[in-house]
């Protein structure tokens, strides 16, 4: 107790005020100003050595882009191209800046002009030391670094390097397990099947960025697409789905299988599947998607089915949907406008004959009714 | 006069150790930051804008502005709002009772009219007074939502997020 005593008296006394301006005065406040003064001159400098290199980095972009243009649109043979690409080299000392720029100028160029042969820019990069460059970043402990490779081989067609990225697709970095299996998907064949056992969940912007790599390929819808369907992992499935909507391929997913995928655990799958419907304007899947929804529980659900029966249905749905209108009276009023607008445009007369009891709920019907006869508003 | 005087250290003392504190949150502030910057334009790297504005299954964004007396820069703000490469999105302006020609200036630039727009009130706000959309095609991304003054940015945002067509959104202010 008592050397308790002494130690807490011990700590007041030197954590006191004229303790701590001291601290501030002859610690603190010199060390920020050391930290401004260095971050003011090293921008200073970076700015200098930046204006020094502007002229040096001009000239050698516009060099590089003449270069380029010659080497891609002229017929040289390999070796021809190595020595053209060797002297350009010993003429221009090029600098890190320099490299990155001739760099993304021929990713560039490969990936906006559809005439280029894929084996010349392959051996461009090659002859001009990158692929050092890109096995260099491979190695890198960063994960950007490593990523920036997988960028490189992706946009050149570097397939094989394929097996230098499949080690990372189950790495524990989200962000390089997702670099990798875009840049496989890239680097891969007509079937895509790095997919096929891909376990991991696909983010929906890599998914954005699958769909391109397969739409860019102009191919055919992946033949493994029915297996995708199958697959226990739903952001597979959801792509799968995804692309039998863009290839405009009906006939690979069967009302068996739309029953089935309907029936899943997740609500992103099944919205995929009513979309598709809609999409594929599947008239035969109407029962089913009618039979789907007491089922749904989840409310987007519940409205995607009706705008997909507003363009599926028929007149005959009509009856199903003013049952739900005048039987569920605690009807979520989002559903409920999009029941009335349904209703309203497949037959524009019913609502003439059409009441509720209570006389609020008839006002804000009439309310939805002008919500979905308003042409700015659909 | 002794308690006084402790009185006075302790308050010194308060405020020194506040000082410091104070600094040092701004100083790991600043560093995480930093870092965050450096972690999205990592990732930016890597997710192509023309990927994105080219995409058919972007997600669709509402963007949502309350506006409260900003007659002298809605139209340029509006208009600035519109010009989104984004593919999938919606501008929605709430006028929150502004006192000001902030929603005459909107009907007139965007040649608005009033729409009977369904008003679900899924977040408690002062009452609306209207919804307006455009007639000219070009702003068909456009819905301005004119309401009672709720003496905070928070309602009127909040009548604009019960106004929006996406489940995604993004505040703004105008």
């Amino acid at each position: 107790m008592i050397s308790l005593n002494f130690k807490t008296s011990y700590f007041l006394f030197s954590i006191n005020t004229e303790n701590i301006y001291y601290f501030l005065l002859y610690f603190f406040i010199p060390l920020i100003v050391l930290f401004v003064v260095l971050i003011i001159f090293s921008l200073l400098y970076s700015r200098y050595a930046g204006d020094k290199n502007d002229d040096f980095q001009e000239n050698i972009e516009n060099e590089t882009n003449t270069f380029l243009t010659e080497l891609i649109f002229s017929d040289y043979s390999a070796p021809e191209m190595k020595s053209k690409i060797t002297e350009f080299k010993s003429k221009h000392k090029l600098n890190s800046n320099s490299r990155k720029y001739i760099l993304n100028k021929i990713i560039h160029i490969k990936e906006n002009l559809n005439e280029t042969n894929e084996h010349t820019m392959l051996l461009i990069y090659k002859y001009f030391g990158f692929d050092e460059i890109s096995n260099k970043l491979v190695r890198n402990r960063n994960w950007y670094s490593k990523s920036e490779a997988f960028h490189h081989y992706q946009n050149i067609g570097y397939k094989i390097k394929k097996g230098h990225v499949k080690q990372f697709l189950d790495s524990k970095n989200k962000a390089l397990r997702s670099n990798a299996i875009i840049a496989l998907i890239s680097l891969s064949d007509e079937k895509f099947d790095v997919l096929d056992n891909y376990k991991y969940n696909i983010s929906k912007s890599d998914e954005v960025k699958i769909l391109d790599i397969i739409y860019r390929k102009k191919s055919n819808i992946p033949k493994n697409v029915n297996n995708w369907l199958n697959s226990k992992n739903d952001s597979i499935v959801i792509i799968a789905i995804k692309l039998i909507v863009r290839f405009r391929h009906k006939q690979d997913i069967s009302l068996e299988q739309i029953s089935y995928l309907l029936n899943s655990e997740n609500p992103a799958v099944r919205k995929e599947v009513i979309l598709a419907i809609r999409e594929l304007v599947m008239f035969e899947a109407n029962d089913i998607l009618i039979q789907h929804f007491s089922k749904e529980t989840n409310i987007r659900n519940k409205i995607s089915i009706i705008k997909t029966l507003n363009v599926i249905g028929t007149s005959e749905n009509i009856g199903f949907m003013s049952v739900l209108l005048k039987e569920d009276e605690n009807l979520e009023l989002d559903l409920k406008l999009e029941i009335v607008n349904f209703i309203n445009k497949t037959d524009a007369s019913f609502f003439k004959n059409f009441n509720f009891n209570n006389k609020e709920k008839n006002t804000e019907l009439q309310k939805m009714i002008a919500h979905s006869n308003c042409p700015y508003l659909n | 006069m002794i308690t006084l005087e402790s009185i006075v250290k302790g308050s010194e003392f308060f405020f020194g150790c506040y000082s410091i504190f104070y600094i040092v949150v701004y100083i790991i502030l600043a560093i995480s930051s930093f870092n965050e910057i450096k972690k999205y334009y990592i990732n930016k790297f890597f997710l192509h804008k023309d990927v994105i504005i080219k995409s058919n299954n972007a997600l669709g964004v509402s963007i949502v502005a309350p506006a409260f007396n900003e007659g002298l820069t809605i139209i340029s703000n509006v208009k600035s709002l519109l010009s989104q490469e984004y593919p999938k999105f919606e501008v929605v302006i709430v006028n929150d009772g502004s006192t000001d020609d902030t929603l005459e200036k909107l009907i007139s630039e965007f040649e608005l009219i009033k729409v009977d727009f369904f008003y679900i009130e899924k977040i408690k706000t002062e009452p609306v007074r209207g919804h307006y959309r455009s007639t000219n095609p070009i702003y068909n991304k456009l819905l301005v939502v004119d309401k009672e003054n709720g003496k905070s940015k928070a309602d009127a945002s909040n009548a604009g997020i019960n106004s929006t067509k996406y489940s995604l959104f993004h505040l703004y202010r105008c």
